[in-house]
């Protein structure tokens, strides 16, 4: 009887302690908390950076180590930030151009790198290069019919080699308007710069009839097409290799379903990586690690089809979230806060990923008969 | 005496309660994945029947050359395909010339409904020279003079050029202007001779009887003027300052102007002053207008912010055909077809009207009520 009831317990404290366990590994440490309204946050080697819109101020907010987020710069145009090692990469809107900055983390001095006629937008660096988008308006934007007179995305590279920047792509955008369900979305996303080529993602057209190509082109030189995937919403540049979302080939019943695609930077053909994703996910890496947000639930995407696993739960959700080096760490921003969870394994995400797969399938036959 | 309960029993019993929970959640999710379903014949969906026999009258629309896709593609008219056409001209003999501006080339649809390409490439650039040697960029509008020479606003270019009936591509008016850091040429304002006179981005075109050229110049705001001479002038306007003046028609001895960013019709003598115009009814007219089409004494008017047409007689707008604010594709009478950021037009014989349908990547064809019922 005392063997039984010491059992039971001894049971029971397992399960306690595994349960436990379980909530407390899915608990990020809250980083911040913001009043306003906060971009996508950019990690990089232990630093993580953000825009926040204050009530009565833009600034740029850096966050080293899990250290106590600081001021970086305040100025009413900034328009995009990034990290670049040791420092932060700050674009700036002016009167009539914009200009790109470097700050020294540990020195705070600055630099100024570019200065371009329009907006920029994108910043991104890797490999001793600093590439940038940078959005020129319509000329006559009352007319989108005047393909001329068009809005124009130019992408341009700043090296060692060329202080100054150099032109790597001048693209005539699209003038139609987009559709309120596009109105976000880029057309040109810059992946970043990688084996002595700037990387994009390319969107032409739209609706059904919108065509996505992965492109890059040396410094100086002209752009190439490395791949065009139709349905292909995200890309992010990982190791030596793009990951881009696209169609999926064994869910494709589903049209809320999409796979990922892992396309060599050497050529080749792009090879399925995970697949039953939702439409909706959000694609980000760090290092040779991938990483899926969707909605409550973020996966780590493993080298082959199979190795994804999800790594934690936020029953509130993520709105969005950011790698920051050593591949384990993640910023998660949520309604109010920003938050860093150390990559917690927890299994009943697992288990809840294995019965919405279930789910998906399921709803798949039925859409099959 | 008391009862021992087995070890097995007791680990069964709490998978059985983990299970239980995890099935419960499960069917919670499946649950909460269902979706809303209108029943067919419900009475939104029998409202939105009426609406549509009540929008399924007026001259049809149907589709004369181009596809789903934009594309560049020569042959049978059905089979072609477009990029961007953003203006049309149709000579005595019913063939159609288009500016394919994202094409970067001008299009011919014969009279036997064949596309060809009959100056310029899909390569932008600029070069005078016969057919497939010349260059342009982003033509915006064309325009046929009285001696069968077709006349053509390179916008990117900030040049109007002229094919001559031999397809030969010259420049008739415009200069080099100063480019930016990208290359890109920025367009200038000048007036005088015509070889070096400056536009910023050319749009409409107007040609009258006596070769007289009339050009709008978007980005310098106003109407130019090239005298059969080669004299560039910049026609004068009172009550006010032209916006983004897109393209022009002549109706007897008057210069129609629409003013796409004003959402306006500027009129005046050909030789100016030029004034806004308004309709003498409340009734609503064109939110952005665009293509000019003179039809008899009616002008014809594409909206390419309300995505529709609208006829002008006498003092008033008569809505012609599309359906105001919505863009989409669909050929039909009237109000049931859809067009999507209409541009360019131009009226052929027997009152046909031709629509450089911008959006849909494809040149409409607006057929008169008359002879439509003729063909039933």
């Amino acid at each position: 009887m005392r063997r039984n009831l010491t059992l039971a317990v001894l049971l029971v404290v397992v399960a306690g302690l595994v349960w436990l366990a379980s909530r407390e590994s899915q608990r990020p440490r809250v980083l911040a908390r913001v009043s306003g309204s906060v971009s996508t946050p950019v990690g990089s080697a232990g630093n993580v950076a953000w825009i926040e819109q204050g009530k009565n101020a833009r600034q740029v907010l850096i966050a080293s180590r899990w250290r106590k987020p600081r001021v970086l710069l305040s100025d009413p145009g900034l328009t995009c930030v990034g990290i670049d090692g040791g420092r932060a990469l700050v674009a700036i809107r002016g009167d009539s151009a914009s200009k790109l900055l470097a700050i020294d983390l540990r020195s705070g001095r600055r630099q100024e790198l570019a200065q371009t006629q329009g907006e920029i937008a994108q910043v991104s660096a890797g490999d001793g290069v600093t590439a940038l988008v940078e959005e020129r308006p319509a000329a006559v934007p009352a007319a989108p019919f005047i393909v001329a007179a068009g809005p124009v995305t130019v992408i341009r590279a700043i090296s060692g080699k060329s202080p100054s920047p150099v032109v790597v792509a001048a693209l005539t955008v699209d003038a139609m308007p987009a559709p309120a369900a596009a109105a976000r979305e880029r057309r040109v996303e810059l992946l970043g710069p990688s084996h002595g080529r700037i990387w994009w993602l390319e969107r032409r057209g739209r609706d059904a009839g919108q065509t996505t190509s992965v492109r890059s082109a040396p410094l100086g030189g002209a752009a190439e097409e490395a791949v065009a995937e139709p349905g292909s919403q995200q890309a992010i540049l990982l190791g030596d290799a793009v990951l881009l979302t696209s169609f999926s080939p064994e869910s494709a019943l589903l049209r809320d379903t999409q796979a990922v695609r892992r396309l060599p930077l050497a050529g080749g053909k792009p090879q399925v990586v995970a697949d039953w994703l939702r439409r909706s996910i959000t694609l980000m890496g760090s290092g040779r690690t991938a990483y899926v947000q969707d909605g409550e639930l973020l996966w780590r995407l493993g080298s082959a089809r199979g190795e994804q696993e999800v790594i934690c739960e936020r029953p509130g959700g993520v709105q969005d979230s950011a790698v920051i080096g050593d591949e384990e760490y993640l910023v998660l921003r949520e309604r109010k806060q920003l938050a860093v969870a150390e990559r917690p394994l927890t299994w009943w995400a697992r288990v809840r990923h294995l019965l919405e797969r279930a789910a998906y399938t399921e709803r798949g036959e039925a859409a099959a008969r | 005496m008391k009862k021992e309960v087995s070890p097995i029993v007791g680990v069964l019993g709490i998978l059985i309660t983990l299970t239980a929970v995890m099935l419960g959640y499960w069917f919670g999710l499946v649950g909460g994945g269902k979706e809303d379903v209108q029943p067919k014949g419900s009475a939104k969906s029998a409202g939105k029947a009426e609406g549509a026999a009540a929008e399924a009258s007026g001259p049809p629309v149907g589709t004369l050359a181009g596809g789903a896709q934009p594309g560049y593609l020569d042959g049978p008219a059905a089979e072609s395909l477009f990029s961007g056409p953003s203006g049309v001209a149709v000579d005595r003999d019913g063939a159609v010339y288009i500016a394919d501006s994202r094409n970067h080339c001008l299009r011919k649809i014969a009279g036997d409904g064949v596309v060809t390409t009959f100056a310029g490439t899909t390569t932008e650039g600029f070069a005078d020279g016969v057919g497939a040697a010349a260059r342009f960029s982003g033509p915006a509008a064309v325009a046929l003079a009285p001696d069968g020479s077709l006349f053509v606003s390179d916008t990117g270019n900030h040049r109007i050029r002229r094919i001559a009936r031999d397809g030969a591509v010259s420049t008739f008016a415009g200069s080099d202007t100063p480019r930016d850091d990208i290359g890109r040429a920025g367009g200038g304002s000048k007036d005088g001779p015509a070889t070096q006179a400056q536009f910023q981005y050319p749009v409409g075109l107007a040609v009258d009887a006596a070769g007289t050229v009339y050009v709008a110049d978007v980005g310098n705001h106003c109407v130019r003027r090239i005298s059969p001479a080669g004299q560039v002038t910049t026609i004068a306007e009172s009550g006010g300052r032209m916006d983004s003046p897109t393209e022009l028609a002549l109706v007897a001895d008057r210069l129609w102007v629409s003013d796409t960013g004003k959402g306006q019709l500027w009129t005046g003598p050909r030789e100016g002053p030029l004034q806004p115009w308004r309709p003498a009814g409340k009734e609503k007219g064109p939110k952005a207008p665009s293509g000019l089409a003179a039809n008899g004494a009616d002008l014809y008017v594409a909206d390419s912010g309300g995505h529709c047409l609208f006829r002008l007689t006498g003092e008033r707008f008569v809505f012609v055909a599309g359906k105001p604010g919505v863009s989409g594709f669909s050929d039909g009478q009237g109000g049931a077809a859809r067009f999507s950021l209409p541009a360019g037009l131009a009226a052929g014989a027997g009152g046909r009207l031709y629509i450089a349908d911008f959006g849909n990547n494809r040149i409409r064809e607006l057929k008169p009520e008359a002879e439509s019922q003729e063909g039933r």
